[in-house]
């Protein structure tokens, strides 16, 4: 088996306040191969989007982790010093958020975030970002001979924000993509389209995708991590653990979703 | 739980509003002196000579005795305009917010014209052109001049809280339009208005002193701060109390009250 | 008899002149007594306008809505909107549909004191029962919304519905904003409604899972036209327009969309789904 791009190793993730820590995360142990996406399934409150922002480093002020590492690539990246953090964020993870429009800054050109990322992680000249940036961006299949370098992000459709923001994140080639609700914003059409072009980018990275939608997770990932409470609760191949619920909670998510019972009956 | 200490502004203008409620029911008598009585010695008396606290005037008149009767005016009639302007503006502005009709189209055009026209140079041609003064003038005049500022935001604000899904939930239900406004569209709008109100009135007593400064509204010889203000011009080197003690009292309320309306605004958001 | 709920022709158009947008046109649809009438489409595609316009919260621009073979049109002025009282709605956004200032015993009070019901004891019996009804603990009562899950909200939110005693009840994405185990439960209390109270359900969503769950009628509406109207059975089953075909696709089984090397390449190119199907 090859190594793992992402392992993370019994992380505890606790908010902090007056009345002390309070764990929001408990025991999360999850590996994810190259070329594999592994979906974490779980709905508001279970801690699933609070543990995709301690592995990239991204838990605000008030919470912390606990316990517990995060590797990437064989190497530890939950002790990092931010300025550090930061270089591996962009670079070796890449990040796509649930609402496209309240991600990116408004006064931007798409463009400019790609070549400022791009100079930043890559070192290259003003005009050789651009250039990759636009390669980028029509990789993306955003509009126009230049990708739409040069638009607004409120100028663009919902989806076509998603596209520009899977562009950022896999601007530098990182080796580990998260996806946190990548397509909870959008409609069910729209939604395949993206979802099919997470699945054809994954090529030979990691792929963490957050999501509440178990149709969703069914869709694209390889493997299943159902969270309830701050806990995995289960795991498993997609299809196994579609086709033999262990959990309660997986059950009942499934009750919610008719179609993947058949599927996998 | 113990509760936190009111902010100081608060504190600052809570003892602003018991001081002129003070004022309001015992008037002159609080400084010992009748306002009108001439005191033949003490004219031109500074400060803590010949017993006037605040000195005397040309006419040997107690000068705090001067600025407290000045107080109940402006006080009196910055309260009344605002509460005018306040119920006008309000109820008008949220009649014409609830749906687009010829009421909103009215309501844009009055708010608009009053933006770009000085509401203060209005009332001063009003009460000219009127040619009527006295308490109830300065009072109608003010408040019916000023409303567009408390109907501009009631419209403006009152437009977004009529598409919210409880006061839609509300319309659907039938119930009175008294019901409707004092239940579900008044509440939404008390943090805005209430620090409008602060706000405004301080406006008022702004505009009710330079009125009185021009000699418009107080009968010719009421001790009112715009008048004293306007008097003391003849003796601002001789006697300079004349000019700061009307002067203090109009900064008193006006700062408190600019404070106390920020610390409002923003506990509010 | 008169259908419950009976739209013709009804056309939504927002703005004057040039300005003028159509958001919704021709659409004729109708629902019984004890039925769930489903309205699909996507954003923008005019269900909410439709939902909108039949709650009198915006005006036709053209067509019929009736209601028990009244048409809606003619109930003008006070007594008519007493009469559109057999309406009630359900919003989507359970944050801003109750009075914040409110306690969930005021919220629920209120409608019975508008109706008239009886004095404050009879209202306070009337109160327990809808909390039952929705099945919420009665120690949330003297509650601020403020206080309340999403799902408990818009429990508070349909009970405050039913205690105008609705003939139609709309629900808007009632609960496109609540997580999904939460969604199935306020779902079910849906049906379970329709069946004790025996109203008719008018469900607006996008959410082809919820309307194969719940909906007897099914309505698709795409850029402001309905595409297939009929039994939930059939639509769900044999869908006759390709737009329907896509939905169901994207929504119920994105697993067998993806699978085909050929059609997911396709999709990421962003080409639109309808020419992947």
């Amino acid at each position: 088996m090859t190594a793992p791009v992402l392992s993370v190793e019994d992380l505890t993730v606790e908010a902090v306040d007056r009345a002390g820590p309070r764990p929001l995360v408990q025991g999360l142990t999850l590996e994810i191969a190259p070329g594999e996406i592994l979906g974490v399934v779980g709905e508001s409150g279970s801690g699933k989007t609070v543990s995709a922002f301690a592995i990239a480093g991204l838990l605000p002020p008030a919470l912390r982790i606990g316990a517990g590492a995060v590797r990437l690539e064989g190497a530890r990246i939950d002790d990092l010093p931010e300025p550090r953090m930061r270089r591996i964020r962009g670079g070796r993870i890449g990040v796509v958020f649930q609402d496209p429009l309240s991600s990116f800054n408004p006064v931007r050109t798409i463009g400019s975030l790609l070549v400022e990322s791009i100079r930043r992680h890559q070192g290259l000249s003003a005009k050789a970002a651009r250039d990759l940036a636009v390669e980028r961006l029509r990789e993306m299949r955003l509009p126009g001979s230049d990708g739409s370098v040069d638009a607004y992000p409120h100028a663009l459709s919902g989806g076509q924000r998603q596209r520009a923001m899977i562009a950022l994140a896999l601007a530098n080639r990182p080796a580990l993509l998260i996806a946190d609700e990548p397509t909870t914003a959008l409609d069910p059409t729209i939604q395949l389209q993206i979802l099919a072009l997470l699945k054809r980018e994954v090529q030979d990275r990691a792929c963490l995708l957050i999501t509440h939608d178990l149709t969703v997770a069914a869709a694209v990932c390889d493997r299943i991590a159902v969270m309830y409470r701050g806990r995995v609760v289960e795991t498993g191949p997609t299809a196994a653990l579609l086709g033999d619920p262990q959990h309660d909670f997986t059950r009942r998510l499934l009750e919610t979703a008719p179609s993947l019972r058949k599927g996998a009956a | 739980m113990t509760r936190p200490r009111p902010h100081w502004t608060v504190i600052l203008f809570g003892a602003v509003i018991v001081a002129c409620l003070a004022v309001m029911a015992f008037g002159d008598r609080l400084s010992g002196y009748d306002h009108q009585t001439m005191d033949l010695y003490g004219k031109l008396a500074p400060p803590l000579t010949h017993g006037h606290l605040l000195g005397a005037d040309e006419f040997g008149r107690d000068v705090l005795a001067r600025v407290l009767v000045g107080l109940r005016w402006s006080v009196s009639i910055a309260t009344l305009a605002t509460a005018i302007a306040f119920t006008l503006g309000t109820s008008l502005g949220l009649a014409a917010a609830r749906r687009p009709s010829w009421l909103s189209t009215v309501m844009r055009l009055v708010t608009t014209f009053t933006q770009a026209f000085p509401a203060f140079v209005l009332a001063v041609t009003v009460i000219a052109l009127v040619g009527d003064d006295g308490f109830w003038a300065v009072v109608l005049t003010l408040g019916l001049v000023t409303w567009p500022v408390f109907a501009r935001v009631a419209y403006a604000e009152g437009r977004a809280l009529f598409q919210r899904e409880y006061v839609l939930a509300a319309e659907m239900m039938a119930m009175s339009r008294t019901r409707l406004y004092l239940r579900h569209v008044l509440p939404g709008l008390i943090p805005s208005l209430s620090v409008l109100v602060v706000f405004h009135f301080a406006d008022m007593i702004i505009a009710e002193s330079a009125l009185s400064f021009l000699g418009i509204g107080a009968p010719l010889g009421a001790a009112t701060w715009g008048a004293m203000l306007s008097d003391s011009r003849s003796y601002m080197i001789e006697a300079p109390w004349l000019l700061l003690a009307p002067a203090g009292a109009i900064v008193t309320i006006i700062i408190s009250a600019q404070l106390f309306g920020r610390r409002l605004r923003e506990v509010s958001q | 008899m008169a259908r419950l709920l009976e739209i013709d022709g009804l056309e939504v158009v927002y703005g004057h002149g040039r300005k003028a947008v159509t958001a919704l046109q021709g659409c004729s649809i109708g629902l019984d007594r004890g039925g769930i009438l489903a309205v699909v489409g996507e954003s923008g595609s005019g269900k909410s306008s439709l939902a909108r316009a039949v709650a009198g919260l915006v005006a036709p621009a053209a067509g019929r809505i009736a209601l028990d073979g009244r048409d809606l049109a003619e109930l003008k002025g006070r007594a008519g909107a007493v009469r559109r009282r057999a309406i009630q709605m359900v919003f989507q956004d359970p944050e801003a549909s109750l009075n914040p200032h409110h306690t969930v015993a005021t919220i629920l009070d209120e409608p019975l004191a508008v109706i008239g019901l009886g004095d404050r004891g009879a209202r306070a019996a009337r109160v327990a029962e809808l909390m039952a009804l929705v099945h919420l603990d009665p120690e949330l009562l003297p509650r601020r919304p403020g206080a309340l899950s999403g799902g408990q909200k818009q429990r508070v939110a349909i009970a405050r519905a039913l205690a105008m005693d609705p003939a139609l009840l709309i629900a808007d994405e009632a609960l496109s904003a609540l997580d999904v185990s939460t969604q199935a439960r306020v779902a079910g209390l849906f049906a379970d409604i329709r069946d004790r109270l025996g109203l008719g359900v008018l469900f607006v969503s996008h959410d082809m899972r919820l309307v194969e769950r719940l909906a007897d009628t099914v309505c698709v509406i795409q850029a402001g036209k309905v595409v297939e109207y009929g039994p939930a059975d059939a639509v769900m089953t044999r869908p006759q327009s390709p737009y329907t075909r896509l939905l169901l696709a994207a929504a119920l089984d994105p697993a067998g969309a993806l699978a085909d090397p050929r059609r997911l390449e396709a999709l990421a190119a962003g080409a639109p789904i309808e020419e992947v199907a």
